[in-house]
């Protein structure tokens, strides 16, 4: 359950969430190691964020 | 809520949500237990319409009950084309809050509004029920066995839904507990 107000936050938040596990399953598929992945590090968020660029 | 937000929750998981809920603070607000009777995967978002059935009360749950303005009847009748039923039956399992014949109503229900405004037919198939449901099971008696409906009422809320996997069902559309 959603609160109403709480709604936008989920929606916007959680479609980025959703975006940022997608990436981070398809280095997973690539052999790339747990730590510093999920959560990811300062590089991994570099990475991430060139990524989102292509 | 668009149409478009309802895409955009539709596409996040229910894991994701809690998540995004417990940043802010919230932690419980997934529906421990419900089960979907049919486990087809599919995710559903709609405003919640929430039902609260308190145990006995033998006083007031009877069958002429039926016929009162609070009734599951009634509740069926208020609810808005793509809501999703929330029902808190307070872990009674004795006895079923919506039977197939409300069911049915809810479920034609929907499809003459959704039928008014696209002017095309659904397809019902053989007469059996689609309507995606989460609960913890089935019971033979009827809600006034064991239940009596205390409130009702459209709310602002969205719930979510998937059926699949155990980080999953948050809401249930019908049920029956």
């Amino acid at each position: 359950m959603i609160p109403q107000d709480l709604v936008d936050f989920v929606a916007e938040e959680g479609a980025e969430h959703e975006r940022m596990e997608s990436w981070i399953v398809s280095e997973v598929e690539r052999g790339v190691k747990l730590p510093g992945l999920y959560p990811m590090n300062d590089e991994a968020k570099a990475r991430y964020a060139a990524s989102k660029k292509k | 809520m668009s149409a478009a937000l309802y895409d955009t929750l539709r596409a996040i998981t229910t894991a994701t949500i809690t998540t995004m809920l417990l940043k802010k603070g919230i932690r419980r607000c997934w529906m421990n237990g419900p089960k979907p009777l049919v486990a087809d995967g599919r995710r559903l978002v709609g405003p919640a319409f929430t039902l609260r059935f308190v145990p006995v009360r033998e006083d007031l749950a009877t069958p002429e009950s039926w016929s009162k303005p609070i009734s599951t009847r009634g509740a069926i009748e208020e609810m808005p084309e793509g809501c999703i039923a929330v029902a808190d039956a307070m872990g009674i399992g004795s006895a079923g809050i919506f039977g197939d014949i409300l069911t049915m109503r809810n479920d034609e229900a929907q499809r003459d509004r959704a039928r008014h405004r696209r002017r095309r037919s659904r397809q019902s198939g053989s007469g059996r029920l689609e309507l995606p449901t989460w609960c913890a099971g089935a019971a033979a008696p009827a809600s006034v066995n064991g239940l009596t409906l205390s409130a009702g009422r459209s709310r602002s809320a969205a719930a979510a839904a998937r059926s699949f996997p155990a980080m999953s069902s948050s809401a249930t559309t019908t049920a029956r507990w």
